[in-house]
């Protein structure tokens, strides 16, 4: 058996393996809390990183503002979640007043999905963020029932709604809520499957070290700060 | 992968390396950017070698619990309905992901930068069996257009101008030849993207993997590596034995460093975890996962005394500060790991005509400064020429040395040969150095001047001043110390 030989080797290496030695300390170093409103701070770091973001009142308000951005890039057709897993209400009847088309999409795993070409008609995507990063900048999104992969990636341009209530300061106090909250399985229990740290739009300086946006991933994100 | 070069090809590769004028304004480039964005992340960065030390202490806990963290991971694994194979070599990993490719029916593949699957060879061994592989990562894209090797493990394709660029996708892709950036990144998107939708096999790697929760870490800038582990309906990841970490606090430490230390950046634009394939109630996503460990040779080098380099989180900081690196480039390395980190780890994965490496270096240290896990890299490229001089033949080089040692272990020894080695001098008609000296010596003296020995030795002078007493004692002592 592989496993067996591989595991024998690693033990027998490991016996005889001189290590620099090292004390683990506790609790680990952690990088600085911005200061002052996680709101701003968040809105700070995504525009440096070439995201953009608004903030709003309500869910009412945030309704409309998906209406007006996709009004300005008139987007017929859009990709996204299942309204029943975003924090606002009523948005597919308000599109399909408009005449603007909503998909929420499945892809099979099997040999009948078929052409899936269609995934580039789409201009602009809508999810939700269960979590956002006011240090970094950061999105934190799951995939799982009608929270679909794609709908954060093949769009150029991402709307992503975020409730001001979810911003944390920094990814490590982050995690420390949900150790302490007993909440880590939500995140990286068995129900998802994946889960996406997105800051700010697609990049690559593969060419000459020089930046360029939107490469595969959505060349903007924009981001509605929903206040309660 | 067989290493491509001998002894003598290392040196040639390094004279073509070093008259290629393209290449030496790239590396400037290289330089100037992203050392110096490394440097000012951290400046930036409160403690930041308080959080090196941390981050060191994480990877060598990972290092000496690898056997309980990785069946921990194999079971976390096994329970989201993942597979789990543990290769013991590159030939093992390389048939089970051409078997899994095989019962799935697969004929076309899309990847996302993955160095382990470069150092198994995996391309070769899937298009051998006619298989198409497609990089994804777009400099790695373009390399697979140019036919060429990845020259740094960050920024692949760092050693080509946008000319070389333009030229390519002109001649390959059959667009007009343009500089725009923007215009290039947009034909590789557009190509790139029909392949994404169409691929029936993903292959990724992973820059960590949490034993704690099963889940692997990987973090990317353009978005490929989230397409390749989304779209395909089969997954298959590689991952390096030694890339296991304990907990999310651990991979939350790691995720401080690894980008500022990379390029610059406090965090990538995407970091994609996953555990599994899909749920049966997702509506996306892989509905198959296998997950290929890798040893490879890492527990020999683990027994052999060098475990610390499997510590290594593949930032590419420490080529970016080399001056040998900046001077040569990464081809001239031979294999996938170039610069410190792949001086230390080709010779010691590949045993066979790498023993060079190791003396491609100045042992001046500024790969130890910049790594952010604190790699003692100088140390162990030291151990390992100590190993390739112990290994080699007899040579007129090391019975000189060994002469040498001889009478420099022996005072009396010592006084004498420096009395001769004066006379001997004169004879020879020395200034104060050899700059040119005859055949044996010449071999020597082409690299660096032989000193002559001096009229009269330290340790007269000394006692002489001791004895003459202060009146004489100014002045630099001529002859005690001779240039270069």
């Amino acid at each position: 058996m592989s496993k067996e030989n591989v595991l024998n080797t690693l033990n027998a290496a490991l016996a005889k393996a001189s290590l620099p030695e090292a004390k683990r300390h506790q609790p680990l170093a952690v990088l600085p809390t911005p200061e002052g409103s996680y709101m701003a701070a968040f809105q700070q770091a995504l525009e440096a990183l070439g995201g953009t973001s608004q903030m709003v009142e309500n869910v009412v308000a945030a309704r409309l503002a998906v209406l007006a951005i996709l009004q300005r890039e008139k987007a017929k057709q859009v990709l996204g979640w299942d309204e029943k897993v975003m924090p606002v209400p009523g948005l597919q009847q308000a599109l399909a007043d408009l005449g603007i088309i909503y998909r929420v999409p499945t892809i099979t795993s099997g040999s009948g999905r078929g052409d899936i070409s269609w995934l580039n008609d789409y201009p602009v995507s809508l999810t939700s963020a269960g979590v956002g990063i006011a240090s970094t900048g950061t999105l934190i999104l799951r995939s799982g029932p009608g929270r679909p992969r794609v709908a954060s990636l093949v769009a150029p341009l991402h709307i992503v709604l975020l409730p001001a209530t979810d911003i944390w300061p920094t990814l490590e106090a982050w995690l420390g809520f949900l150790r302490a909250s007993g909440q880590v399985v939500d995140f990286f229990g068995d129900g998802v499957a994946q889960q996406i740290w997105i800051s700010g739009p697609s990049r690559t300086a593969d060419i000459e070290l020089m930046l360029t946006l939107g490469v595969h991933g959505p060349r903007r994100v924009h981001v509605i700060i929903i206040e309660t | 992968m067989k290493i491509r070069q001998s002894r003598s090809d290392f040196r040639q590769r390094v004279r073509a390396s070093l008259a290629d004028e393209n290449l030496r304004i790239s590396l400037q480039n290289l330089g100037r950017r992203m050392d110096k964005d490394r440097q000012q992340r951290w400046a930036e960065t409160q403690d930041i070698n308080a959080l090196r030390r941390q981050a060191q202490a994480v990877r060598l806990d990972g290092l000496r619990h690898l056997p309980e963290l990785l069946e921990t991971l194999e079971a976390k694994v096994l329970a989201r309905g993942g597979h789990v194979y543990w290769a013991e070599d590159a030939i093992a990993a390389n048939e089970y992901i051409l078997d899994v490719a095989h019962q799935h029916n697969v004929q076309r593949i899309v990847k996302s930068k993955s160095m382990t699957s470069e150092e198994i060879g995996l391309n070769r061994a899937l298009q051998d069996a006619g298989l198409e592989v497609l990089e994804t990562d777009l400099g790695e894209y373009i390399l697979q257009l140019a036919g060429q090797p990845p020259t740094h493990i960050v920024a692949p394709a760092v050693h080509l101008r946008i000319s070389d660029i333009a030229r390519l996708f002109h001649e390959k892709l059959g667009m007009p030849e343009t500089y725009d950036i923007e215009l290039l990144t947009a034909a590789a998107r557009s190509r790139l993207r029909r392949q994404f939708l169409r691929a029936e096999m993903g292959i990724t790697g992973a820059n960590f993997a949490v034993a704690e929760t099963g889940t692997l870490a990987m973090i990317t800038n353009e978005g490929n590596g989230r397409f390749v582990n989304s779209l395909p309906p089969l997954h298959v990841a590689i991952v390096g034995v030694e890339k296991v970490i304990r907990s999310l606090e651990d991979l939350l430490l790691l995720l401080q460093l690894l980008p500022r230390s990379a390029t610059g950046q406090t965090l990538t634009s995407y970091v994609s975890l996953y555990n599994g394939p899909a749920r049966p109630d997702d509506p996306d996503g892989p509905g198959e996962f296998h997950l290929v460990l890798l040893d490879n040779g890492r527990s020999r080098l683990l027994a052999d005394g060098y475990g610390e380099i499997l510590t290594c989180i593949r930032c590419g900081a420490c080529m970016n500060a080399c001056p040998v690196y900046q001077a040569i480039g990464g081809e001239a390395y031979g294999w996938v790991y170039p610069g410190p980190m792949g001086s230390v780890l080709t010779p010691l994965l590949q045993t066979e005509k790498a023993s060079e490496l190791p003396f491609a270096s100045t042992l001046c240290g500024a790969c130890r400064d910049a790594c952010p896990v604190m790699i003692d890299l100088p140390r162990l490229l030291l151990r390992l020429r100590s190993q390739a001089s112990e290994a080699q033949r007899l040579t007129l080089e090391r019975l000189g040395f060994h002469l040498w040692a001889n009478v420099a272990t022996d005072p009396g020894h010592f006084h004498r040969a420096q009395k001769w080695g004066h006379i001997a001098s004169l004879l020879l008609g020395l200034g104060k150095a050899l700059r040119r000296a005859p055949w044996p010596l010449s071999r020597w003296t082409q690299m660096r001047y032989f000193p002559s020995v001096a009229q009269e030795s330290f340790s007269h002078y000394w006692v002489r001043r001791q004895q003459n007493g202060r009146e004489q004692s100014t002045g630099n002592p001529e002859g005690t110390s001779s240039e270069n």
